[in-house]
């Protein structure tokens, strides 16, 4: 029930009486449950041969019987088991795969294996980074599965020598553990895991052996060549939240794969953080178009040495139609840097209408965090 | 509304039969055309259709559909789609008196200058008559933020240039 506080009726019933006066009275339902399995179906991208075969014969179009006496029944879920399904809650926000997480939103880990090797005959794989949600560092794997060529991966991880931890010593400084969810048909899944740094491990059910830096080398090759010949997917296709700034990705984004951007604020005072983000709309296109004349100008100058400006709170994030993001931090001096441990190190100053029209997006709308003040033009 | 209990008998397509206009009627006045209304919808639907059988019954997972379009429109403004929307002239609505359809193209035009969540927020709370907690709920975002929209929300209606001739607000 509204409270005193919510009776927005005797101040608005204007706008409450015009909104549904103009809503049209022939809108139907018809057709919505098969809209939504046609995107159910799409969002599944690509799937191998038996199992495609199965989903298509279960998708028959459901005709609306209204009938006092035998009410319909609906069709099951057209799933196989353990397809990624976007379901709205906690891990559905958390960035990249929602197979890297545990149900309670904890990252997975190989460790969680013990079931010795992997077999042949994965349907999909996810690649998961060493993100951590209650950090906020590390990077992000893909947010789609790879559904080709996932047993040569396999096969390739157990080609590699065993290895005995208790006779070697790969102490070095870390610098990334993954881990790779396999998913077979009957649901099942098994953690395959490596390392980047070290004795560069890999971690099959308990059973260790070298390659994973040949590991990682070829899960990224699959995935991009996977990403080259996919046509379909589409922004927004996988869900996820729109992180500002975005996580890194294990991917590097390429900024000719731009389809979205998004500018953030931080503030921390006495009563905590708030963070703030819009959207850029349109003027992505102008970012980007900047961002390249400057990024592949053939007389670019290679990227100034570590500036002693302050960084802002003040974040610049772009994403591709995966949602992996690339993002740049602004400083004092108004230029907008990479942070330490993006794929490369980028800077980009922006025009100065451009950087006005930023700080704007920020300023003028409702948000909640004081938006740091527009640095004055730097002499480029 | 009274709540009913899911059986084996209550299906997904009965679901959608009933609570389907409701949903679309929301969604139109996000997306200002039956399209795009139907898109969101359909959407909302696919995120959320396999967890039908695990609501309690078909009260909450209207509430968790309705979260979830609401959440997708507000994340969904980039879609290349969007950016190509038909002019509000050109829309093919059924016939209605001059006056409601003059209303309508004034009012859209209005909405459609509106950030997306402040669209949201009005939608939630003066369509779908949502307290401010409520609204806070489904968009996951604090009561006084939810209040702080619908304030400018309303503020900018009633500033509205499309609005000048016409009674919206107070």
């Amino acid at each position: 029930m509204n409270g005193p506080e919510d009776n927005h009726r005797g101040e608005d019933a204007d706008i409450s009486g015009n909104l549904t006066r103009i809503v049209p009275d022939d809108l139907s339902p018809a057709g919505l449950v098969d809209g939504a399995r046609r995107k159910q179906r799409q969002r599944r991208g690509v799937m191998g041969g038996a199992a495609a075969l199965v989903l298509v014969a279960l998708a028959v179009p459901v005709t609306l019987e209204v009938s006092e006496d035998r009410p319909l029944t609906a069709q099951p879920a057209i799933t196989p088991s353990g397809l990624p399904e976007e379901e709205f809650d906690e891990v559905s926000l958390l960035p990249g795969a929602k197979a890297c997480y545990t149900e309670g939103g904890a990252p997975i880990s190989y460790q969680q294996d013990t079931s010795g090797p992997a077999e042949l005959g994965a349907v999909r794989a996810w690649l998961c980074g060493d993100y951590d949600p209650e950090t906020g560092e590390g990077v992000v794997g893909p947010v789609e599965p790879l559904t080709t060529g996932i047993d040569a991966l396999i096969e390739g991880v157990q080609s590699e020598p065993e290895v005995d931890l208790a006779v070697i010593s790969c102490l070095a400084d870390y610098e990334l553990t993954f881990n790779v969810v396999l998913e077979y048909d009957d649901g099942s899944r098994h953690i395959i895991g490596g390392e980047r740094h070290g004795c560069h491990l890999t971690y099959d059910g308990g059973v260790v052996r070298e390659g994973g830096e040949e590991l990682y080398n070829d899960l990224i090759t699959a995935w991009e060549r996977q990403r080259e010949a996919d046509t379909e997917t589409e922004e927004g296709d996988w869900g996820g939240e729109d992180a500002c700034p975005g996580p890194l990705p294990m991917i590097p984004m390429e900024l000719s794969g731009t389809v979205s951007g998004r500018i953030c604020v931080e503030e921390i005072n006495e009563t905590g953080t708030t963070h703030s983000m819009a959207y850029l709309d349109e003027l992505v296109d102008e970012v980007v178009v900047s961002m390249r004349d400057q990024w592949e100008s053939p007389d670019q100058s290679p990227p100034p040495p570590a500036s002693s400006a302050s960084e802002q709170p003040f974040w610049l994030t772009l994403s591709n139609r995966y949602n992996d993001s690339l993002t740049l931090m602004r400083h004092d001096d108004g230029v907008y840097r990479t942070r330490e441990g993006e794929a490369q190190e980028r800077v980009w100053v922006p025009p100065q209408d451009l950087s006005v029209r930023l700080q704007e997006i920020l300023e003028q709308g409702d948000i909640g965090a004081a938006v740091p003040p527009l640095p004055e033009p730097t002499e480029n | 509304m009274t709540e009913s209990p899911v059986s084996e008998a209550v299906g997904f397509e009965q679901f959608v039969a009933d609570k389907g206009r409701g949903l679309l009627r929301a969604a139109w006045l996000l997306t200002g055309d039956r399209h795009h209304a139907e898109d969101l919808v359909q959407t909302a639907l696919a995120k959320t259709w396999g967890r039908y059988d695990a609501m309690a019954n078909d009260h909450k997972f209207e509430a968790y559909v309705r979260t979830a379009m609401y959440r997708t429109f507000v994340s969904w403004w980039r879609r290349a789609s969007w950016r190509s929307e038909q002019p509000r002239d050109d829309l093919p609505e059924q016939q209605v008196d001059d006056r409601v359809s003059t209303l309508r193209l004034d009012l859209l035009r209005a909405l459609d200058t509106l950030p997306r969540m402040q669209r949201a927020v009005l939608t939630l709370r003066f369509f779908d008559d949502k307290s401010t907690a409520e609204v806070a709920e489904v968009l996951g975002i604090p009561e006084g933020t939810v209040k702080s929209h619908s304030h400018r929300g309303c503020a900018a209606l009633r500033a509205s240039v499309h609005l000048a001739e016409e009674e919206v607000t107070p």
